[in-house]
């Protein structure tokens, strides 16, 4: 396959590839074909995810298909709404195009979620440090975003902000270094620490709240190939005012938590469980409580340095 | 098959075929093969389910020799207790009621 970094493509190139249906993104262990037919969402792809290797040939075999368009025909034009499609029926809410970033996030996150059984997929975040992987799972609002994003100030490599994609053989899990979602008030907390060009604009008012995506680096893409021996499993949790505290679970509860999370474990079936038995030997969880992002680095740093050498 | 109203000419056993059991700590999980879920067991439960699986019994049987099977005294292993563990495997599927 004949690819390059999306940036090293001509603009006008990028675009008909993109309105046509005919650009595949190749990123960590997916192949993702991509139709985009609005400014925003187009703007949006080319800019975060510039330093991503595509392709723009269309005979290229992909593992996923993702177009966004109108729920209706009425609505292309009226009130404007799109919604993504991933190829397979989906009750996705359409939503306003001006949220066209959001819907595509969603959409691919949709394609992942629902079309993957290569691997087993967990609800998490998951940071390197060199080869060694640190799992950060959490529910929504938890804050794993947010401390996946600090992390990653800190140059831990990024493997993805949603999805732990593990290797059923190897009991590692793969890079998928897409754009970190952060919502509400974490928007400026991360602006803050990894400066406004690295944050994507904000989507007010979506059902989620005010959404923006912090960019993978060049170095997480440069290194999406390099899969990472998770040693480490942190459920976060951030409470205004609280006091940093860790807390020791049980792994077998860990476990529970991340089976619970998982899209694809019950169609997987014995291998996800092998898999998953595999991964968790030697590993620690821990239940961390914060009120600052300075605090849950800290208690990140003492975890990693007492359990990974 | 739910344990229910329980008939005493019904026997059960877990066949070790049917599950694959990994430790982690003091806990046990079981991935059934017949449901495909996963489930997760304490030490008790785990003991019973090794000792469903020795050979098959009614249920009389297995409320009267769990406690000796555990080495624990009877009182410390009430009917109540052994019927509840029993009646929970059985609810997900691990112990199979089979022919006498």
């Amino acid at each position: 396959m004949n690819r390059r970094a999306l940036s090293d493509y001509p603009r006008s190139d990028v675009i008909h590839a993109l309105r046509s249906g005919t650009l595949a993104l190749d990123l960590g262990p997916f192949l993702t074909r991509i139709k985009l037919s609005d400014r925003r969402s187009i703007d949006f792809f080319r800019d975060m995810y510039a330093a991503c290797p595509v392709s723009i040939d269309k005979a290229v075999l992909c593992d996923f298909s993702l177009c966004l368009r109108p729920p209706n025909k009425f609505r292309k034009y009226f009130r404007r709404q799109i919604v993504p499609d991933p190829g397979f029926q989906f009750p996705a809410v359409p939503l306003p195009l001006e949220m066209s970033p959001l819907a595509f996030e969603m959409g691919l996150n949709l394609s992942v979620a629902l079309q993957c059984f290569r691997f087993a997929i967990f609800h998490a975040g998951v940071v390197a440090d060199g080869d060694n992987a640190l799992i950060i799972a959490a529910k929504s609002g938890g804050g794993k975003s947010t401390l996946t994003a600090a992390l990653m100030e800190e140059d831990w490599r990024l493997l993805s902000d949603e999805f732990a994609i593990l290797d059923l053989d190897a009991a590692t899990l793969k890079a998928y270094p897409r754009p970190v979602s952060l919502k509400n008030a974490s928007i400026d907390v991360v602006r803050g620490f990894a400066g406004s060009g690295q944050v994507s604009d904000t989507l007010h008012d979506t059902p989620k709240g005010a959404i923006a995506y912090r960019r993978p680096r060049p170095s997480d893409i440069e290194t999406m190939q390099r899969a990472a021996k998770p040693r480490l499993i942190l459920f976060p949790r951030f409470t205004d005012g609280a006091q940093a505290e860790s807390r020791e679970i049980d792994l077998a509860d860990a476990a529970m938590q991340l089976i619970a999370s998982s899209p694809n474990y019950q169609v997987i079936g014995e291998r996800a469980f092998s898999g998953l038995m595999t991964m968790l030997e030697g590993m620690k969880a821990y239940e961390i409580e914060y009120g600052s992002t300075e605090d849950s680095l800290a208690l990140v740093r003492e975890l990693w340095k007492a359990h990974v050498p | 098959m739910s344990a229910g109203p329980n008939n005493d000419d019904w026997v059960w056993v877990a066949n070790p075929d049917h599950y694959i059991l990994h430790e982690i700590g003091d806990s046990t999980f079981a991935f059934s093969r017949v449901s495909g879920t996963t489930h997760m067991l304490n030490l008790v439960s785990r003991a019973m389910l090794d000792y469903l699986a020795e050979h098959p019994k009614t249920l009389t049987q297995i409320i009267a020799g769990f406690a000796a099977y555990l080495e624990v005294p009877p009182e410390e292993c009430p009917s109540g207790v052994v019927r509840r563990l029993f009646g929970e495997l059985d609810e997900v599927g691990l112990v199979e009621r089979v022919e006498p």
